[in-house]
């Protein structure tokens, strides 16, 4: 990411040869012009949908709007937002997340649940493939496919494998001894019940539910998010892994250093930049994921086939973007403030991701 | 692990299996059954889609069907409203017009950044980039309306009123993520590594920068843009929420919302579900294991490595 410079790669023109309408072609080539021509369908493209929906959303914001404006009524949404959005009160009265607050909780569970274990994974399993076994490529091939499909079609099967009655998950969980579970209609936290099961209950115990990580649900999301990014990364990696020159670590072999020594301190260095560059990637990506929350918990919120069920545990932010311009009435401005904000976090996290990693990454 | 590859020496070739045999079993063994986790969803769906009604719904599941019942696909193919085969018709027309359109756009303004002149550049170079930044949720909601209110189209005035412009159309589905900046950026950097002789002696041919596109940049780019295309063509494949939002009945939506509708219609019959949801996935795999040499090839051309 960090090479992104517009270095020119014409020289200039070899004035000299050719006669006088050479160089008038010449001028004509290099004055600017022609090469914007090249740029405008993409850019005109760019702006209309990527850029001036920034400015837009702020003034949808300012709108109770439906399919339509309705009335102006200033900042009302971002006071929302901020206000019972954030902080509320359960029924007895007690100070809860609010909405909008729960959902970023909850996205901030999945990032950090995905994230780091698929680059984790990544790598390892790039490298092991990277050090030679026979049919490295029709293997890469195999963990690859995922990132081709993961779409709805798969998640059903995702949905099936973790059905609480006839799931294959349980049938597994059922013969090893474990108790079976109901997944994506569990919002108790896995944690919590993954320590109580082996005898450490006490642990999580003061703090309350949303507090105390991800629900059974949201891990069984997570689980299939991992699953259908991790061939994305692997061939990253593999590509990154590929272009490290080779004479370092070699001699490095040839002096007797033991193959963990020549990855921790010659492989892994010298690919910092592949592992920022997925790091960014793969942050923003899982900041927006929608489609596999979406189809998977589908039918587990409050509404007829709403999604971010049971209880709210996998609303992200992008669900509940959703679920407020297109399932509930007139909320599009309000769901247009979330978006705002979502964008707002997005772009204080990749600033922060450049200024706080990339300046130790290595560049060759 | 640790003893791996020690005898070494740096005049082996890359790619070798290397170490001792017992080290590369291991690996071997390793990295098959993590595959072998990898693809079981895949063999699951279509061991579920030969399966009963009654099967599917046994607890614990078989592993292989009982009987192969192959009648899952015929009943999926006319589940939905229209048969399946409109929402692929639908899929395969938003895909090859869209990656089309996004191939030829994406490539004209990553062939100016890599090569032509252009005044202030670096400027407009970085503002396509920092579009990458802009997350999907916020596009969302304007590009509804936008599309909703272009002048001229759908029965709205030069205001863009009275009518309901791009929505519920192909066009309306496939233009706003028709240009990505990601993919400008790829192809940049597939184009930059051109060696810049062939410029140079192309313009002392005379050929001018068009050409030079057509005849030399495109076709040595081949790997880049089979990877670019590839990704365009399995993004639109598994688009999910933008076709949702802009269309209003089943008629023009592509097959992921054909699968929501399985998902909503015939919750219990899981056979059926699986049958379909082979049929939604089968054409994208064959198409990337068709092109996935140069697929690998390109991704390494396309700077996607940091």
């Amino acid at each position: 990411m960090a090479r992104i410079s517009a270095e020119p790669i014409t020289s200039p023109p070899p004035a000299a040869r050719g006669g006088l309408g050479r160089l008038l072609r010449e001028r004509r080539r290099t004055s600017g012009w022609g090469g914007l021509l090249y740029v405008l369908p993409a850019f005109a493209l760019l702006v209309l949908f990527e850029l001036w929906p920034i400015i837009f959303s702020i003034w949808i914001s300012l709108w109770r709007w439906d399919v339509k404006p309705l009335n102006f009524i200033g900042l009302d949404n971002f006071t929302r937002l901020f206000g019972e959005g954030m902080i509320t009160r359960d029924f007895k009265g007690n100070l809860i997340p609010g909405e909008a607050l729960n959902s970023l909780i909850v996205t901030v569970y999945y990032v950090i649940g995905t994230v780091p274990i698929t680059l984790a994974l990544a790598f390892v399993l790039a490298y092991m493939l990277f050090r030679g076994v026979r049919g490295e490529s029709f293997l890469r091939t195999l963990y690859f496919l995922p990132h081709v499909t993961s779409s709805v079609a798969i998640t059903l099967v995702f949905a099936w494998i973790f059905n609480p009655r006839v799931g294959i998950a349980n049938a597994l969980f059922d013969w090893i001894g474990f108790p079976t579970q109901t997944w994506l209609q569990d919002p108790s936290p896995a944690l919590k019940n993954l320590l109580s099961y082996i005898g450490l209950g006490g642990i999580l115990d003061g703090l309350p539910d949303w507090a105390s990580g991800p629900s059974v649900a949201l891990t069984v999301v997570m689980i299939f998010s991992i699953w259908s990014s991790l061939g994305f990364a692997i061939i990253v990696y593999l590509s990154g892994l590929t272009s490290i020159p080779r004479d370092l670590s070699d001699a490095a072999r040839l002096d007797g250093a033991t193959e963990w020594t020549v990855m921790r301190t010659i492989i892994w260095p010298l690919i910092s930049p592949t592992t920022f560059f997925l790091l960014v990637i793969s942050t923003i990506n899982a900041f927006q994921a929608f489609n596999p929350i979406y189809t998977l918990t589908r039918s587990s919120g409050l509404g007829r086939s709403e999604a971010g069920g049971p209880l709210d545990t996998t609303l992200t932010i992008t669900v509940y973007i959703f679920r407020n311009f297109y399932e509930r009435a007139n909320s599009v401005g309000y769901a247009a403030a979330v978006s705002l904000l979502l964008f707002v976090i997005l772009l204080g996290l990749t600033l922060l991701q450049f200024r706080a990693v990339g300046k130790r990454v290595h560049y060759q | 692990m640790l003893s791996l590859a020690q005898r070494r020496t740096s005049t082996s070739p890359a790619r070798v299996p290397v170490g001792s045999r017992r080290s590369r079993i291991i690996l071997t063994v390793i990295l098959i059954a993590g595959a072998m986790v990898t693809i079981f969803p895949f063999i699951w769906m279509i061991l579920g889609s030969l399966k009963t009604m009654q099967e599917g719904m046994r607890f614990p599941p078989t592993f292989l069907p009982e009987t192969w019942d192959w009648s899952n696909y015929k009943e999926a193919w006319q589940g939905p409203p229209g048969t399946l085969g409109r929402y692929l018709k639908n899929t395969v027309i938003i895909g090859v017009v869209g990656t089309g359109i996004q191939l030829f756009v994406c490539s004209l303004a990553a062939y100016a950044f890599a090569m032509l002149p252009i005044k202030g550049r670096e400027t407009l170079f970085a503002v396509v980039l920092a579009t990458m930044m802009v997350p999907g949720e916020i596009t969302l909601i304007p590009n509804f309306v936008t599309i909703r209110s272009l002048p001229f189209l759908g029965g709205n005035d030069w205001l863009g009123q009275g009518g309901t412009g791009l929505y519920d159309t192909y066009a309306g589905i496939i233009l706003p993520g028709v240009v990505g900046a990601f993919n400008i950026f790829m192809l940049r950097q597939a184009f930059l590594q051109i060696p810049k002789d062939l410029w140079e002696a192309a313009q002392i041919d005379g050929s001018g920068s068009w050409r030079y596109l057509w005849q030399i940049v495109l076709p040595l780019s081949l790997p880049a843009l089979i990877t670019v295309g590839i990704f365009g063509l399995v993004g639109r494949w598994n688009g999910l929420l933008w076709p949702l939002v802009i269309t209003r009945g089943e008629d023009l939506r592509p097959i992921q919302l054909a699968m929501i509708y399985f998902q909503g219609e015939y919750t219990t019959d899981n056979g059926l579900i699986m049958a379909a949801s082979v049929m939604a996935t089968l054409p994208v795999v064959v198409i990337f294991l068709l092109m996935q040499k140069q697929f690998i090839e390109g991704i390494g051309s396309t700077g996607l490595k940091g």
